[in-house]
This record gives structure tokens, C-alpha cells and sequence, in this order.
């Protein structure tokens, strides 16, 4: 107990005779408490309840938000850089014209190399497909139509035909589904809101003069 | 199924199993036949038939947006007679048409197209995608063992280069610009048969008697289960 009360003063002692020496006014660490406090102080949610109207209108007007991404389900015949070498854009050529004649993808992947992930994708998003297939093919296959064999693609492992067998767009879900998340975002909306009112008002007590950059000046001079 | 890289993410598949044939190495759906024939990574191999040596098969696919490959090894490890561990590299898989000596290795670099001062490569030398089904030459069942995978980049700008170019500062001589990333593997596992008949086959003179008995059929479980987790 001694001890504790002995700290409690050494802390205070410490505490005034800096402040009271301004080691507070510089000290970049406290300036980020204080204001993280102040800005806590203005974000205080409690009691707070969206209404089902609010939440309804939160959703409508953000549905990016909430929304599931696009899957896409296709499969591919691969012609691989490394087996095929030079070889591969003419083998592109040849291929593009056997698959022009086959309207069902069943098969067709016997006419590519093996590929170590397969023959068929089951629905995938397009970061998925970025993460296996890389950026470029990614946005490339986002574009092809559903029903026939498309390409060639090109990605890090060679040349890709597609075939996509469906694309389910992504889909506004209803709010019963998303419920939780679009209360919690409506509340962070308040809570930001709450924050830069607090800080416009307390901004204008002040006339704030922002000076033109002195980097140029400072430069010229260390130059003489 | 776990393997980890020095930040690239390359795919690497690794079973082992005692009948694997060169191949399987043209199968187009690889993972069936590996789950098939054989355990996964962080699998055991344990009953070896008599007269047969473990089988792998090995794959690899190169990062797509990352470098080409260089080569595929397999390093053993083992417990010797003497009780000493012992550890061995062999290059199962070379891009390029480089060969592979009787010592299980390929002394001829795969080559460097790194342009250190643009900390730039290209992916001209090296493979996109490595396949390849090998078998233990110097196999002793008598003897524990482990075997891992390492799937291996072609050089690339190492982040001193990236840093060098961005910043516009030359790095003292002796800090390397180039590296060479790498995947991986958990190992797959053997034992001997005999550890196991000790306490699980041969209940009669060893019931009550041998720690091991009570572990095997749970390793079994787990084994099992591993392997249905690894399909997903």
C-alpha cells in the first residue's frame, strides 16, 4: 500500500513539473491521445437505435455495400507456355477453330494440357479467379459471354479457351439478411458525422492561416 | 495440406504412396490420382510392401503473377543405423531441358535474367508449371524417414534491388540483389513396419505392455480425416 501511494506521488510530482515545463506541448504521442479522446468524446453512440425506415434507406442507398460479388462457373482448355514453347500461338490458331464447331464444353478441355488446379471452376469470384489466374485474366473473363467457347486468354501459365456455364450476378440481399451489418455501418455513418460537426464548430472559433509551402525557399537558401 | 513460401504464392502438390508410375505425371486431374495412390503432405507412409520403395508425386504451378520455376527437389531425411540424422537433396523436376546426374542432382543453373539496376527479370528461362513422379533410389525400410518438397523461383530482384532503383542509392558490394524464392512442403512421413507390429498387430504377447498400441487407431482417425479436410 505504501508503495502505491509512494508511486501515486512520484507520478504527480512528475506529471505537474512537466507540464508546468510545456513537455506536453511537443510531444506528438500526447497530442494523438488527446485528440483520439476528443474525438471519442464527440463519437459517443450510447442509447442510439436506427429505426427499420433508417436501416431500409442506409441499404438502398449503399447496396455496393451489402452486396454479394459476382461467381462465375466456367471451364477451360489450357495450352501451356512451357509444353508448348513457340509453338503456342499457331496451336491457339488450330484450337480456336476445333472449339468454333463445339457448342457443348463437354470434353473439349482433352483437347489442352493438363492443368495441376483442373479442368472446371465452380463458382468463383473475380478474386479468386485473379488469385489463380492473375489480374489480367480476371477482368478478361469477367467480360465473355455465357455458352461458348471464348479466347484465347492469356495468363502467367499460357493461353486459356473458357467456356462459362453460368454467372450469377452479384445480388442486393433483403435487409433481414444483412441486418446487423447495415446497423452497424448506419452507426458509423452517425458516429463520423458526429465527429466533423463537432470539429467544424470548434473550427471556426479559429482564423486559420495555412502559409504556402517553404520547401522551394529553404532549398535556394541551403544552395548560396 | 500445408506448405509455406518466401512470399510468393506458387501452388505445390506432394504425395507419397508405393505405387505411383511415371505416369501418373500426364493425368489431367493429378490430385485424384494423388489421393488415390497415396497420403498428402503431413501424411504417413507406413506399411512398405517388401521389396518396394516409396513413390512421390510432385507438382508444382508458378505464382501467376510471380516468376517461372526453376526446379522441383525432394530432400530426405533420415535416422541412421548409428542413430545420427541425416538429410540428402535430390532435384526431381529441372526446367530447360537440363538432366539430372546419377548423384539425384542437376549442377546447371537454370540462369539468371535479372537486370539489377531496372530490378527487373523475365520469365524466358524456367518453367511455368513442373509435374514429375519419383521414387526413393536409396531406400531403407528399416529406417525412419521424411521427405519434403521445395519448388524453387529462377532468380529474381531481391527487395535490396527494388529499394536501390526506388531510392535512387547504390547498396554496399556485399549485399546480394538477387534471390531465389521458394514453396515449401510439410513432409510426408515413413516408419518402419516393425515400430507398428510391436504394439498394434501383435496384441498377444505385447497386450498391456507396449505405450504405442492404445495410439494406433487414432492415428488412423486422424490420418483419414486429414485427408477428406485436404480435398477442400
Amino acid at each position: 500500500m505504501h508503495g502505491l501511494v509512494e508511486d501515486y506521488i512520484r507520478e504527480e510530482v512528475f506529471y505537474r513539473e512537466g507540464r508546468a515545463a510545456g513537455l506536453d506541448r511537443d510531444d506528438v504521442v500526447i497530442r494523438r491521445r488527446v485528440r483520439q479522446k476528443m474525438e471519442f468524446l464527440a463519437e459517443d453512440m450510447t442509447g442510439l437505435e436506427p429505426s427499420e425506415e433508417q436501416l431500409a434507406a442506409h441499404l438502398q442507398s449503399y447496396p455496393e455495400r451489402f452486396a454479394s460479388s459476382e461467381r462465375l462457373t466456367f471451364r477451360h482448355v489450357f495450352l501451356s507456355a512451357t509444353r508448348r514453347g513457340v509453338d503456342m500461338e499457331n496451336d491457339a490458331k488450330q484450337l480456336a477453330n476445333q472449339l468454333a464447331d463445339a457448342t457443348a464444353a463437354e470434353d473439349a478441355a482433352a483437347f489442352g494440357d493438363p492443368f495441376l488446379l483442373g479442368e472446371a471452376f465452380g463458382s468463383l469470384s473475380q478474386s479468386e479467379v485473379a488469385r489463380i489466374f492473375g489480374d489480367n485474366f480476371a477482368k478478361q473473363i469477367s467480360t465473355v459471354e455465357q455458352g461458348r467457347w471464348q479466347g484465347p486468354i492469356p495468363s502467367g501459365f499460357g493461353l486459356h479457351f473458357v467456356f462459362l456455364d453460368e454467372r450469377s450476378y452479384g445480388h442486393s440481399p433483403p435487409l433481414d439478411s444483412v441486418r446487423e451489418a447495415v446497423k452497424k455501418e448506419w452507426l458509423n455513418e452517425r458516429r463520423l458525422e458526429a465527429e466533423q460537426t463537432l470539429y467544424r464548430k470548434l473550427r471556426d472559433r479559429y482564423e486559420i492561416i495555412v502559409e504556402a509551402a517553404r520547401v522551394k525557399t529553404v532549398r535556394s537558401e541551403a544552395k548560396q | 495440406m500445408t506448405y509455406a513460401t518466401t512470399g510468393p504464392r506458387m501452388i505445390v502438390r506432394f504425395f507419397g504412396g508405393w505405387d505411383f508410375e511415371p505416369g501418373d505425371a500426364n493425368n489431367r486431374l493429378p490430385a485424384r490420382v494423388g489421393y488415390t495412390k497415396g497420403v498428402p503432405m503431413g501424411g504417413d507412409l507406413n506399411t512398405a510392401p517388401s521389396g518396394k520403395a516409396p513413390t512421390f508425386l510432385v507438382a508444382a504451378l508458378k505464382d501467376p503473377i510471380g516468376a517461372n520455376l526453376d526446379r522441383l527437389q525432394i530432400i530426405k531425411g533420415w535416422l541412421g543405423k548409428d542413430g545420427q540424422t541425416q538429410e540428402r537433396i535430390y532435384d526431381v523436376a529441372v526446367a530447360g531441358g537440363r538432366t539430372i546426374g546419377p548423384d539425384g542432382r542437376s549442377r546447371a543453373p537454370v540462369g539468371n535474367t535479372v537486370d539489377v539496376a531496372n530490378a527487373t527479370w523475365t520469365n524466358t528461362i524456367g518453367a511455368g508449371e513442373m509435374i514429375t513422379v519419383w521414387k526413393d533410389p536409396d531406400f531403407d525400410p528399416t529406417l525412419r524417414a521424411f521427405y519434403y518438397v521445395r519448388a524453387i523461383e529462377i532468380p529474381t530482384p531481391r527487395w535490396t534491388a527494388y529499394d536501390a532503383k526506388y531510392y535512387g542509392t547504390k547498396m554496399a558490394s556485399e549485399v546480394p540483389m538477387t534471390t531465389t524464392e521458394r514453396a515449401y512442403t510439410s513432409p510426408i512421413w515413413y516408419r518402419p513396419e516393425t515400430e507398428f507390429f510391436k504394439g498394434a498387430f501383435a496384441p498377444i504377447h505385447f497386450a498391456g505392455g507396449d505405450p504405442l498400441r492404445p495410439l494406433w487407431p487414432i492415428w488412423q482417425e486422424e490420418r483419414s480425416r486429414d485427408s477428406s479436410q485436404d480435398r477442400h
